[in-house]
């Protein structure tokens, strides 16, 4: 029986040694399909100012390249919710995306203003692996005064107060249950 | 240069294997309570050696999970404030804090009392489901860190069929 527990944890050891090997001829970073795939740049091209009118679409041709998987123009950053965005995400070789090359991406975004004054949209573009870039458009909104979007959820700051809370609220628990364990009866 | 991957496959594995073999202990001693008491006896022995497997395990798994966390602070490309932007990033970070707690927990626990922590109700299911959940903990980070880098993981048709949304 030991023996075969001794195994057991041997060939669990194995293998997660085996998962660890290195290849010391593949010198570069890991990336998407496997590691040490470089993917030195990542091309995120499209107008960097627009002027616009509250209410009056306007597109921009976002083009990403070299290992583009992913276009994202998400609420919540920059002032992208002063925006009615038609494409918020874009993935390569989706029917949104113009461009048929596999890692790059070309995607007419349409824009709706929805308040006047000077805004600045956030582009994100995303390839395999840990590569991303993003890229800010200055749009100036002339025209009439309209919505202001709510501001976002603080998420970050949440994560924040959380981050002191859960680990206090376990600690108090733990100390519970090491109380009952080590009282003596 | 990735650090972190290499430091984190091992740990997570014992850890999980760790809490496979803490619901077998549990079974164990709530289906054979006498059995398990019997010195010399097959059970006894398997339930000892699944004990040591334990506690070893979450030595080994405590030390990992450390190394994991500094690791993961080191990568040049991600540091601390593009990592928080990103909501499986807050999600691994809190719970490797928790799993931290919970990991010490368990090792202060069965040093103090050996194989006594498995006598008593109030204290070997604690004991139990803590390295339960801790490993099911650290395979969901792992799985998380799995669809950070590689946009997907093997454990995500489990969790999209039990239906736990990804944070």
């Amino acid at each position: 029986m030991k023996l075969l527990v001794v195994m057991s944890f041997l060939t669990l050891v194995i293998a997660a040694a085996s998962s660890v090997v290195a290849f010391p001829d593949n010198t570069g970073e890991c990336g998407n399909s496997g590691c040490h795939d470089t993917l030195t740049t990542l091309t995120l091209t499209t107008n960097s100012t627009v002027d616009a009118e509250t209410g009056v679409p306007f597109v921009l041709q976002v083009d990403a390249g070299n290992g583009a998987e992913y276009i994202a123009v998400k609420g919540g950053w920059a002032d992208n919710d002063y925006f009615t965005i038609s494409e918020p995400l874009v993935q390569d070789d989706s029917t949104n995306d113009t461009n048929a090359n596999d890692g790059e991406i070309s995607v007419d975004i349409t824009f709706i203003p929805i308040s006047n004054g000077t805004y600045t949209i956030r582009i994100w573009a995303a390839a395999g692996g840990d590569l991303a870039r993003s890229f800010d458009v200055t749009v100036t909104v002339t025209g009439e005064s309209g919505t202001t979007p709510p501001p976002p959820a603080d998420l970050i700051g949440i994560w924040g107060s959380m981050m002191v809370l859960v680990p206090l609220a376990t600690g108090v628990i733990l100390l519970i249950f090491g109380y009952f364990a080590l009282r003596r009866d | 240069m990735v650090i972190h991957p290499v430091f984190v496959h091992f740990h997570t594995g014992i850890l999980t294997a760790a809490a496979a073999v803490a619901l077998v202990n549990l079974l164990l001693r709530i289906l054979f309570r006498d059995n398990i008491n019997t010195p010399g006896t097959k059970l006894a022995r398997l339930f000892h050696q699944f004990d040591v497997f334990i506690y070893i395990g979450s030595i080994i798994g405590f030390l990992g999970l450390i190394a994991g966390m500094v690791t993961g602070f080191m990568e040049p490309d991600y540091p601390v404030d593009a990592l928080v932007q990103m909501p499986i990033m807050r999600f691994k970070i809190l719970w490797s804090v928790v799993c931290v707690e919970i990991y010490l927990y368990l090792m202060i626990i069965r040093a103090k009392m050996g194989d006594r922590v498995w006598f008593k109700l109030s204290t070997y299911a604690p004991y139990a489901i803590l390295v339960i959940f801790g490993g099911i903990m650290m395979m969901i980070m792992g799985a998380l860190g799995g669809i950070a880098v590689y946009g997907t993981s093997i454990l995500q048709p489990i969790l999209d069929w039990i239906g736990i949304p990804w944070p």
